[in-house]
């Protein structure tokens, strides 16, 4: 699986990278390669998730786990010979666990040029606040 | 603002992998260095009778950010994706790539440079290039045999 640091959120490794049932792998899973950014207020995760109609993308919580699962179709007819085929085109499935502090029903979520970002706003007790010192 | 295309190299040590959870505020920045670079982007390429149809994911791209040129039979494909990390922020996690990349392929054969069509949609860049005439496949008629 991925080098990347699993830093604060946990990936279910086992839902991606299925087995392949056809050999242009569109069968396959992937796990969307993704930015978390940490602010005062919220996190922001980002999702590369090319060739996704917005529609299609699905984004649950429930009991702490965020789902975020979306199907490419198959871009190349099949009536086409592939000369070279660098990388599969499947759908893509990731999950992350989120502790207690976010404000679950105000996740927003955009689409935009193969990209998901999703808004997770912290509850009002969990931001990071600076505490002034009196003296 | 910093951008990405800066930073190279590798993801943090092991031990800090094993903290998983997102919301710990304990553990600082260990990312800053670990952003992956797409210097060549990866390519899918196919072909039918007429056509070579050169495929790239480029999630995050807009049409200013890549260009792409034809010249006989070699396509070149590069772009810059930046991304911005906004300030007063922390990156608890950076896999997707940004940087310039560059990619030159060599096609099987002589397309019309002049036909060429090129659409960049929802993160996919797919570059249609017609063959050459000479290229593609021509209906020879049958004559009757004569006597």
């Amino acid at each position: 699986m991925s080098t990347t640091n699993d830093l604060k959120t946990r990936c279910d490794d086992d839902a991606c990278g299925c087995a392949p049932t056809s050999s242009r792998r569109a069968a396959w899973t992937y796990r969307p390669h993704t930015d978390v950014i940490d602010a005062a207020d919220a996190v922001t995760l980002s999702l590369d998730l090319p060739g996704v109609d917005s529609s299609q993308i699905g984004i649950d919580y429930e009991a702490g786990m965020l789902s975020i699962q979306a199907p490419a179709p198959a871009r190349f007819s099949p009536d086409v010979k592939m000369l070279r085929q660098e990388y599969g085109v499947g759908g893509f499935h990731r999950r992350f666990a989120l502790e207690d502090g976010f404000d679950v029903d105000r996740i927003d979520a955009t689409y935009r040029d193969g990209v998901l970002t999703v808004v997770l706003p912290k509850s009002a007790g969990a931001q990071r606040r600076r505490i002034p010192v009196a003296g | 603002m910093l951008t990405r295309s800066f930073l190279t190299g590798r993801p943090m040590s092991s031990g800090i992998e094993q903290m998983e959870r997102l919301f710990d505020h304990l553990v600082g920045p260990a990312v800053g260095a670990g952003a992956p670079r797409f210097a060549a982007p990866a390519l899918n390429i196919a072909e039918d009778h007429e056509t070579y149809v050169v495929e790239a994911e480029l999630p995050g791209l807009t049409l200013d950010e890549v260009e792409v040129f034809v010249a006989n039979d070699e396509l070149t494909i590069r772009g810059t994706r930046t991304i911005e990390t906004p300030e007063n922020t922390r990156t608890l996690r950076r896999e997707r790539a940004a940087g310039a990349f560059e990619r030159t392929i060599t096609l099987p054969g002589a397309v019309e440079t002049d036909a060429v069509e090129a659409s960049l949609r929802d993160g996919v860049l797919t570059v249609r290039l017609p063959k050459a005439a000479a290229l593609r496949p021509r209906r020879i008629e049958i004559r009757p045999a004569t006597a």
